[in-house]
């Protein structure tokens, strides 16, 4: 592990996951990129259906929306990674949250992605995350899966 | 602090963890960790089988877990743990981990492409589901990749 990705969630459970990974990373001098993804439907929800209206608004509106995707991966690093000595980088995305795990990933050479799986659903039944099997599908380095 | 002490990696011998069988060995140099290596004999694949040739499957598997398990042991710099089980693949794996107190478990996936392209694979799925560490899941690239 040289560089690893850490994908952070908008629940409180995904500061144990990059904690975890913060601390690995630490133990093993790896630098860690803690990227947060808004889909589609956020965005479309956030800005209200206008962001489509023309073609500036588009491109503003995606731009905006991936600096708030990073402002909230860098809240969730300052808070979570105090006192971790690692070296990490806040990163935004706005798309698929499986698809741009998998592409910032490869764009930033990380070897190692941590995503956490999850155990439950609503109504109890244990599932196995569609995120976490894509990502272990379609990406060629190591994914390490944290369940809590 | 987390950091990883032990971890094991399972071994059915096949290509598909061979890669997998590569990270556990890399992670347990770069954290010092004691490496457990763990084959399971399947014994589902054995209940299933024709009566009159249980006895002589079991044997076969069971040879089949020792010389993956020796493969791994040849592969590795440093000493390692060995251990078989019987019963469900999945499920020893976990019980292991959880029993031994280990702290990452390493597992391999099959390829993306070919007929299981879109399944992770039944054992390693399970393994995720509900290993109560964290599981590193490591695809075996294909050949032209």
């Amino acid at each position: 592990m040289d560089r690893a990705l850490a994908l952070v969630e908008s629940d409180e459970a995904t500061k144990a996951l990059v904690r975890e990974a913060g601390e690995l990373a630490a133990g093993v001098d790896a630098e860690l990129l803690l990227l947060h993804v808004t889909t589609e439907e956020e965005f479309e929800e956030e800005s209200g259906g206008l962001a489509g209206l023309t073609e500036y608004a588009e491109s503003y509106g995606s731009a905006n929306a991936r600096d708030g995707a990073e402002s909230f991966a860098r809240d969730i690093g300052q808070e979570v990674l105090e006192g971790i000595d690692v070296d990490w980088t806040p990163i935004g995305a706005l798309g698929d949250t499986a698809e741009e795990v998998v592409a910032v990933a490869e764009e930033f050479e990380a070897d190692h992605v941590f995503i956490r799986g999850r155990q439950r659903s609503p109504a109890g039944k244990a599932i196995f995350g569609d995120l976490a099997q894509s990502v272990i599908l379609n990406f060629d380095g190591t994914v390490t899966v944290v369940t809590n | 602090m987390a950091t990883i002490d032990s971890i094991v990696v399972a071994t059915d011998g096949s290509e598909s963890v061979s890669r997998a069988v590569g990270v556990a060995l890399d992670v347990a140099e770069r954290f010092d960790a004691a490496v457990h290596v763990l084959s399971v004999v399947d014994t589902g694949e054995i209940d299933s089988s024709p009566e009159q040739l249980r006895s002589e499957l079991a044997d076969a598997l069971e040879r089949q877990a020792h010389e993956a398990l020796a493969a791994v042991d040849d592969r590795a710099d440093r000493p390692v743990t060995t251990a078989i089980r019987k019963g469900r693949p999945a499920d020893e794996i976990v019980a292991y981990a959880r029993e031994e107190e280990l702290d990452a478990v390493a597992v391999g996936t099959r390829g993306r492409h070919g007929e299981n392209r879109l399944l992770v694979g039944s054992v390693a799925e399970r393994v995720v589901r509900t290993a109560p560490v964290p599981v590193l899941t490591v695809r075996q690239l294909d050949a032209e990749e």
